[in-house]
C-alpha cells in the first residue's frame, strides 16, 4: 500500500515502530517521500496515511 | 542486626542513560545503559507533603495527619561536570531540543537540531520525541534507583579552554513517573561510549558577529521549560509533558581586541550579532557546531584580571532561530 506521512511523524524514533517499519521506509517518509508499506502500518499509526486518501486535517503540530 | 561493616566508594557507583521507545513503559532492569562520565545527579523525588499543624492536633506536631504522595511529581535529576563522550552528544541535543533531523550519510549520520519561533513539540502520550530511563547503579544490589520517561529540561554545555578544553555537560532531566528505589541493573551491560571527545582546543571557527575571535571558554544554557502534564492511573503519572517556551542563553570569554570591540555598540543598540562555535571538522566526525544568525549580547563584561590578559565577556540570548549539528558517525534512525 502506498502510503505518506504527515507532518509529525519529523518527531518520531524508528524505535517507536517496534520493528514493524524498515530503516529504509522510515527515512523515506522522513523525506516527505511515498514508500510501499503494509495495511496494517496505516491501521495502527495514524501519521501514516494512504496517498489517496489523506487525513481531514493533517496534524501539524502534535494536538 | 549487626552493622555491616563494609563500606563502599562512592565511586563504585554509576549512572546511565537507556534510550526509551514507550513513554509509560515500565522500568527496564535488564537494558544496556549508556554509561555517563561524571558524577551521580542529585534527586529531587518531587513529593507533595503537608506536614503542617492541623486544627485539632494541638500545639505540636502530629505525623499520623501529615500527607504525603509522590502523585502528580516531577523529579528531577540535577547532573553536572559530565564529560561529553562522542555518542552521548546526540542523545543530550535530542532529550532537550525534542526536534531533529538526521542524515543518513554512512560514518556521519550529521544530526540536526533546530529551534525557531516555528518549532513544536512532539506527543509525548503517542510515543514522539525523545525520552529515555536514567538508571542509578548504586553500591547495594537491589537498590538501584531508575527514573522512566525522563526528557532533559534544562542542558548547559561548556568548555573552559584554560583547562582541558573539552565540552562537558550539565543540566536537570526530569521524569512524571513514578520513581524506583529497588531495582536490579545487575543483568544489562555499562558501558562508556569510546573514549572520544569534543575538544575546544581544536576548535577551527569560533566568530562573533563574523570575526574570528581568540575563544578562553564558553557556557550555553538550552532551556525548553518543560513542565509535566496531566496525571493518570493509580499512581498518579504524568500524561505528556508541555516545553512552554525555549531560551538559549550562556557567556563567551574572549580576547579583547578589535574584532569584538563593536559589541559593545551592538548591546548599547539592542543590534543582533551572529555566534558560530564549532569543534572538530564541519560535517566529518565528532564535529559539534552552534549557529546563531542573530543573537542578542546583553552586559557585554570587561575583564582585566584575566589570567590571559584582557578578556572580554560576551553574554548573550539567541534570537530567532539557533542550529546545532552533531556528527557522530552512529544510526540513531531518528
Amino acid at each position: 500500500m502506498k502510503v505518506k506521512a504527515s507532518r509529525d511523524f519529523q518527531f518520531y524514533r524508528l524505535a517507536v515502530f517496534g520493528g514493524e517499519m524498515k530503516k529504509e521506509d522510515y527515512r523515506e517518509l522522513q523525506a516527505g517521500k511515498e514508500v510501499d508499506v503494509s495495511a496494517s502500518l496505516v491501521k495502527k499509526y495514524p501519521n501514516i496515511f494512504e496517498v489517496d486518501k489523506p487525513p481531514k486535517k493533517e496534524v501539524k503540530d502534535g494536538n | 542486626m549487626a552493622i555491616n561493616g563494609v563500606v563502599h566508594a562512592g565511586t563504585e557507583s554509576k549512572w546511565g542513560i537507556l534510550e526509551m521507545s514507550d513513554f509509560d513503559a515500565a522500568v527496564s532492569a535488564t537494558g544496556n545503559h549508556e554509561k555517563i562520565e561524571g558524577p551521580i545527579p542529585t534527586v529531587d523525588p518531587g513529593l507533595m507533603r503537608d506536614n503542617t499543624v492541623k486544627f485539632g492536633d494541638g500545639r505540636f506536631s502530629a505525623v499520623a495527619n501529615d500527607f504525603v504522595s509522590d502523585k502528580g511529581g516531577l523529579r528531577v535529576l540535577s547532573f553536572s561536570d559530565m564529560v561529553v563522550r562522542g555518542q552521548d552528544l546526540g542523545w543530550l541535543l535530542y532529550a532537550v531540543c525534542q526536534n531533529i533531523s538526521e542524515d543518513a550519510v554512512a560514518q556521519k549520520f550529521e544530526k540536526t537540531y533546530t529551534i525557531a519561533n516555528a518549532t513544536t513539540q512532539p506527543d509525548f502520550s503517542a510515543n514522539a520525541g525523545y525520552f529515555a530511563q536514567i538508571g542509578i547503579y548504586d553500591t547495594i544490589a537491589s537498590y538501584h534507583r531508575a527514573y522512566t520517561g525522563c526528557i532533559l529540561r534544562t542542558l548547559t554545555l561548556s568548555a573552559d579552554l584554560a583547562g582541558d578544553g573539552l565540552l562537558r555537560a550539565s543540566g536537570e532531566w526530569i521524569s512524571g513517573f513514578t520513581e524506583s528505589t529497588t531495582t536490579n541493573f545487575n543483568t544489562g551491560t555499562w558501558d562508556y561510549n569510546p573514549q572520544t571527545y569534543y575538544n575546544f582546543n581544536s576548535s577551527p571557527t569560533k566568530k562573533i558577529g563574523g570575526n574570528d575571535v581568540v575563544l578562553y571558554g564558553f557556557d550555553m544554557t538550552i532551556n525548553n521549560n518543560a513542565v509535566r502534564s496531566g496525571s493518570t492511573g493509580a499512581n498518579g503519572v504524568c500524561e505528556t509533558y508541555s516545553l512552554g517556551q525555549y531560551e538559549i542563553t550562556g557567556n563567551i570569554k574572549v580576547k579583547f581586541d578589535a574584532n569584538v570591540q563593536g559589541l559593545f555598540a551592538a548591546d548599547r543598540a539592542g543590534t543582533t550579532t551572529a555566534i558560530q562555535l564549532a569543534t572538530g571538522t564541519d560535517g566529518e566526525l565528532y564535529n559539534f557546531d552552534f549557529t546563531c544568525a542573530s543573537c542578542l549580547v546583553q552586559n557585554v563584561g570587561d575583564d582585566y584580571e584575566n589570567e590571559h590578559g584582557r578578556a572580554l565577556d560576551v553574554p548573550f540570548k539567541a534570537n530567532t532561530s539557533a542550529v546545532f549539528t552533531v556528527t557522530d558517525a552512529e544510526d540513531r534512525t531518528w
